[in-house]
């Protein structure tokens, strides 16, 4: 029973991480509380189990994974614990307990993945400019074998030896690494923007790029709020210049039927 | 001249493949960029099937830093297509131009309304109710979260259609006239803009610098901070652009070479 719960908490958490398909990983794989009914048909403990996988779903349903954060792993929290509780025959509270002490795993395996990751972009610029769009989807696909790699065997470890292996594990990692790999994933995207811009090729406009910059910091506005505002402007600056395209057209054209004789 | 059309099934097709691909291959750097481009990849060979040189252009425009919330990005996506099918013979600069501005701009605040709509209303309602039945041990719970994630799906369907099907109105309307150019550079403009605003959201990075005084240790984030909010994130995009633009084209090398220094600097309790 442990193996087939450890093999398919595994499976599990592989897949909601790796997010094979957006709104049913998401939706799904990430919902503590869809996770149980898998885990109370194997363990017959249906009702057991969606009542702790509904408590720990509670904690998760008013969370937003917004642009690069990603606060919780309420996958892990489903995948791991839920498992864990039903064998232990845990009641919701303590069930609750183990799911927010295992959710910080993804806190450490999330940048390794993501951070992993950057090899396949860089793999598929070679593929772009190659001009074989099937080689990004196979390697698109290959992400797949490392995410397994990354995610596979904590789940199943955890859920065969149980929840202690999760405190061991943290600290196997040294804090330096950990702490590295996610300060790695918070300037990487400075390199994707940089890239950006380097295509865009317009030094004139980077005036803007610190005035887009400066605004958000010093004003602490959302993306959306900073966006509303962008738009408003460019979109007064279309119909402000076409005005005055027609007022220069007016002038000139009144100056040429002068001539006219 | 070629003058390849895309049919609904096409578009659609690529949108299946978004749902699939969206967040498979994400990695801090570009992020969504290889699901965009596993995605599309498929119509832009229909698109350009007579150029290799312009499919190409279009995998490696398609490659760029791309975030966006999955199912209202999609938006963004459907527009792109109905513009690389319009714009099919342009130069290429001119398509760099529009499309990565569109992308560029529209790609953060439609990640803002999805963001909010989808996970942060529907979600706590549907999945909330679904919750509440779960904590009785009613298995109908699970079914309403499965049901959230139909409606979000059914959501994400139409705004991808919605934005070819318009982006094809829009282009046919203004393609080629004296507004397709204003358009054009303020998708540039604000493309610019966003960046800033996006790079204010995405990156971080703060020093743990302090030096130990006789009274408090003294906190250099906190003296940054005072002297100008956010400067280390702006360095850090500054200075790759620097060294991007000046020194190295090899994208690959440079991601490396930030990892490991990244690494090395949280070693010796820098960042």
């Amino acid at each position: 029973m442990e193996l087939v719960l450890a093999i398919v908490s595994g499976l599990l958490y592989f897949f909601g991480s790796a997010q094979i398909g957006y709104c049913f990983a998401e939706g799904f794989a990430w919902m503590p509380l869809v996770q149980a009914v898998v885990f109370g048909a194997i363990t017959g403990q249906m009702t057991d189990a969606i009542i702790i996988g509904a408590t720990i779903s509670a904690l998760y349903v008013s969370v937003v994974p917004a642009g690069n954060n990603t606060p919780a792993d309420s996958c892990a929290a489903g995948a791991i614990a839920i498992p864990i509780a039903l064998m232990a025959h845990m009641n919701v509270a303590a069930a609750s307990a183990l799911a927010v002490s295992v959710a910080i795993i993804g806190n450490l395996l999330q940048p390794i993945q993501y951070n992993v990751n950057g090899i396949y972009a860089h793999m598929c610029d070679k593929h772009a400019a190659k001009g074989d769009y099937k080689a990004i989807v196979r390697t698109c696909w290959m992400s797949l074998g490392s995410t397994f790699l990354i995610r596979f065997p904590i789940a199943f470890v955890t859920v065969y030896f149980g929840a202690g292996m999760v405190d061991k594990m943290m600290a196997a990692m040294p804090e330096w690494i950990s702490n590295g790999l996610t300060v790695s994933g918070g300037v990487l995207p400075a390199l994707g923007i940089a890239v950006t811009l380097t295509v865009i090729d317009k030094n004139q406009y980077i005036p803007l790029f610190l005035f887009g910059y400066f605004f958000v910091v010093v004003m602490k506005l959302s993306i959306l709020a900073a966006s509303i505002l962008g738009i408003c402007a460019v979109i007064l600056y279309v119909v402000i210049s076409l005005e005055d395209q027609k007022d220069l057209v007016a002038v000139i054209g009144a100056g040429d039927d002068d001539d006219d004789d | 001249m070629a003058d390849n059309k895309l049919t609904k099934k096409d578009v659609m097709g690529a949108w299946g493949r978004w749902q699939v691909y969206a967040e498979m291959g994400h990695s801090y750097e570009r992020m969504m960029a290889v699901g965009v481009a596993s995605s599309l990849g498929k119509c832009l060979k229909k698109l350009y099937a007579d150029d290799e040189e312009k499919f190409k252009r279009s995998l490696q425009r398609h490659m760029m830093f791309f975030n966006t919330e999955g199912n209202w990005g999609g938006a963004v996506l459907g527009m792109a297509l109905a513009m690389e099918e319009k714009m099919a013979d342009c130069p290429e600069e001119e398509k760099d131009e529009a499309i990565n501005g569109l992308k560029t701009s529209l790609m953060g605040p439609l990640a803002g309304i999805g963001d909010s709509i989808d996970w942060g209303t529907l979600k706590p309602i549907i999945c909330g109710l679904g919750v509440s039945m779960g904590l009785t041990g009613n298995i109908l719970g699970a079914v309403f979260c499965v049901l959230f994630c139909l409606v979000i799906l059914f959501i994400g369907n139409q705004c991808w259609w919605l934005g070819y099907s318009k982006g094809i109105v829009a282009m046919e309307t203004i393609f080629g006239g004296p507004l397709f150019k204003k358009v054009v550079k303020s998708a540039s403009l604000l493309g610019m803009y966003m960046m800033g605003v996006l790079s204010a959201s995405y990156v971080a990075l703060q020093t743990a610098i302090q030096i130990p005084t006789d009274s408090e240790a003294l906190v250099i984030q906190d003296i940054l901070d005072s002297i100008i909010p956010g400067l280390l994130p702006l360095g850090a995009v500054l200075l790759l652009y620097y060294i991007l633009r000046n020194k190295t084209q090899k994208f690959g090398l440079v991601a490396v070479g930030t990892v490991i220094l990244c690494l090395l600097l949280s070693l010796i309790r820098v960042v």
